[in-house]
């Protein structure tokens, strides 16, 4: 016979007390979840503060009506009234470098993106680097008072940290024609120069309206708009070179598709077999001297089109001659009734 | 004051009781209803051939591996049923393989075989720097307890594992082959100790090649062929030369030895075209 | 030299940490850094080194400290001196969910970093259970090769969630992976200092489990290890706390790669000083490296990333010809 040892010599941690802390570590991990979950409070509503930081009085003279109290940019910031924050611009993106000096605002811009070139005036401002994904603290190096974003989900970070340095910022997108014009307008108000605003929006308005009638009644040829090889990317709808296609005389092969950028095929565009295409001058290099690309009809018998792409690459000041471009190039027989 | 728990002054016993073991995939039992009873206070000592399961036996004991068959007995209870720190408590085991991961001091080393007693919160005290030294003198290591476990000789490395083991204090051992890298003196020294320690009332189940030590320093026998128990018993009961022979299936002959009364085992060379003759 | 080796680790971190702040694109005297980190000074000044700066080079120190525990403790469990969190899952899950909710649009910071978070937990989940599918156990190899599967399925998940994104979005997807402090808010700094607390904590106070797990299976379950349950249990502790990095910080290799096996050569070896050891000199790492990220073609940066693997590389090498 052997010894039985007793057993509660050698019994462990009571079963409880082992349960216990497992538990508590499931809840102390369970915790750090939901506390991950907490959204940054603290930023926004800085950025709130500093937006709202406006007495009732304001020091500048004309407010626009665009402006009307309570407005917001696309980041959902307060619009400012005035043009009081103005004194030291900062534009983190071309469109809106060029508005601004459009507007005769120029003198207030401290700092300017690394793509920023018009006009020639922009290039003697302080290059601040990326307009997306700005280096904030480049940025606050100019010590400005009021920058201006592109509203794209990468700049909401430095939103945020532009509001936690008390520097208010205007987040604006420009993607259609509208975007644009509001764009100018709020600019104007911001920078204290509605009327200059209002004048440069309607000199387009009435470019654009001349382009319209212009090419009124005339036939419309299928087009397709190509804006990228890789992946084949085409202006879709709800962009303004949509806008610009429409304005200027020509049917957006791809107008059925929502995006304003739709992801195709080469082959679907051969099927669709536009008229013509639109290209800036390198991608319609590429296209014409492409095997895959030759078995559009149009692209064999050379109907690739070069684009102005100094008119034409973004939605700034130059979208009325940008239309007239297009226009040029779709229907040269009504040129002469062309601005 | 002590802050940890003194040696278990109890005793226990292993005991294997009809066991079997099949490796997946494999065409036959490693273990094929195999019985071991390790009693406290003798060395009990499990021999084979190679393949015949013995190492499947300390594995089927560290639930390494599952059991198709019987069961094993640790001290009152089944060896599934323990959990991992009672387990520790009652049975320390020196593997037969081990690899150099940490490089410790050995004294540092060794105190990791107080890990059953201390757990992740219970300082180190007095005790259980006396059990780690008292380990290290047994295995014959005291004069090495600074240097770091990746300078050792194999022979070295092994006896620190066996005082690793020893700090454990626990009332039953398992040696999985624990001479295979030791020279003549430290081999015997390491029987001594298994010796020592039935004396102490430990219990000592062994695994080993070699038989001639083992006939020599073990009260109960066990050889194993096969997956099967082909003998078991006291010395000369086991060590006989026709069991011998069919087991490792080779010509021997077994002698008594004068100088320490035991029975000797002598292997025979096979003749020169290769077939043996039996004599 | 052992016994030093706490103390010159929180020495070069405060200095490193100090020389971090006094860099930037903006040049600021030392000591308008210094005024400036208790409030004296121009406005935009201390806005730069307070807001802007300061959360910045915490986080990197916090993270670094959690992604090389992290690592520390993957490599004991594991016993595999070249195991990083990033081998088992962790990046691609939390990848994952970082570029599905910037791909689907929610790309604002909060969001980003829970779905990057829930991703790596998630994914971490499925490695271990994968492992045990296939083995019945936490067992390293399968851990492992559990990990490298749930990795290449989520790139592949990755792939497929750009191959039809605007440009902006893939670019977007693109940047949070390279990793960057750019981001950095007091609130990511709690947040990751909680993590590091607590579930650094338990692998801290837990570690001499971790050195006899380390030996080998065998010797840890004649040791007394409930081998199966701790495997499990450090695997997922580890993995969660490199997750809560990379939900902040993007994703950031090496660092739980190399640093351990730096407090090993240092002589670290028992886990419970390695890991605090590693903690300090991750910290020291990455907020090294942030500053090379940050100057050396500014106003750009490096994304962070990019600069631990030019480290992590070489040194990556010359362990490999050690250990052959």
């Amino acid at each position: 016979m052997f010894l039985r040892a007793p057993r509660n010599m050698m019994s462990v941690a009571p079963l409880p007390a082992r349960a216990a802390r497992q538990v508590l570590r499931a809840v102390c991990v369970c915790v750090i979840l939901v506390a991950c979950a907490a959204p940054d409070q603290s930023a926004r509503t800085a950025r709130q503060q500093s937006s709202e930081s406006t007495t009732t009085d304001s020091l500048q003279t004309q407010s626009s009506t665009a402006v009307a109290e309570g407005t917001r940019d696309d980041f959902d910031a307060v619009l400012p009234r005035d043009a009081r924050d103005a004194s030291r611009v900062v534009s983190l993106n071309p469109a809106f470098t060029e508005i601004v000096f459009a507007i005769g605002a120029g003198a207030r811009l401290v700092g300017r993106t690394q793509w920023d070139d018009r006009p020639a005036a922009a290039v003697l401002v302080t290059d601040v680097g990326a307009g997306i994904r700005p280096n904030v603290e480049a940025v606050l190096a100019t010590r400005p008072t009021l920058v201006l974003l592109y509203a794209t989900a990468e700049n909401r970070a430095a939103a945020d940290a532009f509001a936690r340095a008390g520097v208010r910022t205007i987040a604006l997108r420009t993607i259609t024609i509208d975007d644009f014009r509001r764009a100018a307008q709020v600019l104007g108000a911001a920078l204290g120069q509605p009327a200059a605003a209002t004048a440069l929006t309607d000199s387009i308005d009435t470019t654009l309206a001349r382009v319209r009638d212009a090419v009124r009644g005339v036939e419309r040829p299928r087009v397709v708009w190509p804006s990228w090889d890789a992946p084949v990317l085409v202006v879709g709808n709800a962009s303004y070179e949509a806008e610009l296609l429409d304005i200027a005389g020509a049917q957006n092969v791809f107008a059925d598709r929502d995006e304003s950028v739709a992801n195709v095929t080469i082959e679907e565009i051969a099927k669709r077999d536009p008229a013509l295409l639109l290209a800036g001058p390198q991608r319609a290099t590429r296209m014409r001297a492409s095997a895959p690309w030759n078995a559009v009809r149009a692209v064999r018998e050379g109907r690739v089109f070069d684009l102005d792409t100094t008119v034409v690459g973004r939605p700034g000041v130059t979208i009325g001659m940008a239309a007239v471009s297009i226009a040029r190039l779709l229907h040269p027989d009504r040129a002469d009734r062309l601005p | 004051m002590t802050t940890t728990r003194a040696p278990e002054s109890a005793t226990i016993e292993l005991e294997f009781h009809d066991v079997r073991v099949t490796y997946p995939r494999a065409p036959a039992p490693a273990l094929d209803g195999v019985s071991v009873r390790a009693e406290a206070g003798r060395v009990t000592a499990v021999v084979g051939p190679n393949g015949s399961g013995k190492s499947t036996l300390v594995r089927a004991l560290l639930r390494r591996v599952p059991i198709t068959g019987g069961h094993i007995v640790v001290g009152a209870d089944a060896h599934t049923s323990l959990d991992a720190r009672t387990f520790a408590r009652r049975v320390a085991v020196v593997p037969q393989r081990e690899e150099v991961q940490l490089a410790l001091p050995v004294h540092e080393f060794v105190l990791l075989g107080r890990h059953v007693h201390l757990g992740s919160f219970t300082p180190v005290g007095a005790h259980d720097r006396a059990a780690v030294r008292d380990a290290l003198d047994r295995a014959g290591m005291l004069h090495l307890a600074d240097r770091r476990t990746d300078t050792l000789s194999g022979g070295e490395w092994q006896r620190v594992r066996i005082a690793r083991a020893l700090a454990q204090e626990a009332p039953a051992m398992v040696f999985d082959e624990p001479t295979t890298f030791l020279d003549i003196a430290h081999e015997m020294a390491v029987f001594e100790l298994l010796d020592a320690l039935a004396a102490d009332g430990r219990t000592v189940l062994l695994i080993s090649h070699q038989l001639n030590l083992v006939a020599r320093f073990a009260s109960h026998i066990v050889l194993l062929s096969e997956g099967r128990v082909a003998a078991s018993g006291g010395v000369n009961e086991v060590m006989r030369g026709d069991i011998l022979e069919t087991v490792y299936d080779w010509p021997l002959v077994v002698t008594r030895d004068p100088a320490v009364g035991a029975p000797a085992l002598v292997p025979l060379r096979k003749s020169a075209r290769g077939v043996r003759s039996r004599t | 030299m052992k016994r030093l080796l706490v103390p010159f680790g929180l020495a070069l971190l405060a200095a490193t940490m100090l020389l971090a702040l006094a860099i930037g694109a903006v040049s600021i005297p030392v000591s308008d850094v210094w005024h400036a980190l208790w409030g004296d000074g121009e406005t935009q000044v201390v806005a730069i080194v307070r807001e802007l700066r300061a959360p910045r080079v915490v986080l990197a120190a916090l993270a670094g400290a959690a992604l090389a525990c992290s690592g520390a403790a993957l490599q004991g469990t594991l016993r595999n001196p070249l195991a990083e969190p990033y081998l088992l899952g962790v990046s691609g899950g939390a990848a994952v969910g970082a570029v599905v909710a910037l791909t689907v649009g929610l790309a604002t910071p909060a969001v980003v970093t829970l779905a990057a978070f829930g991703g790596a937990a998630v994914a971490t989940v499925v490695v271990a259970m994968l492992a045990r599918y296939a083995g019945g156990r936490a067992e390293p190899r399968l851990l492992l090769m559990a990990g490298v599967v749930v990795g290449a399925f989520a790139n592949a998940v990755i792939l497929v969630a750009l191959a039809d994104s605007p440009p902006d979005r893939i670019r977007g997807a693109l940047w949070w992976m390279m990793g960057s402090t750019a981001d950095a808010t007091w609130g990511a700094v709690a947040r990751t200092g909680a993590a590091l607390l607590l579930l650094g904590g338990i692998l801290v106070v837990r570690a001499r489990e971790l050195d006899v797990l380390s030996l080998g299976e065998d010797p840890a379950v004649a040791l007394g290890a409930d081998v199966d349950r701790a495997a499990r249990r450090t695997f997922l502790v580890a993995s969660w706390l490199a997750a809560s990095t990379v939900a902040v910080i993007g994703l950031i290799g090496f660092v739980g790669l190399v640093v351990p096996n730096l407090a090993r050569a240092l002589g670290a070896h028992r886990h419970r000083p390695m890991l605090v050891v590693s903690a300090l000199y991750g910290g020291v790492l990455l907020v090294a490296a942030d500053i090379v990220a940050r100057s050396v073609r500014a106003p750009i940066e490096l994304p962070l990333g990019a600069v631990t693997a030019l480290v992590g590389v070489p040194f990556f090498l010359a362990r490999l010809r050690k250990l052959a």
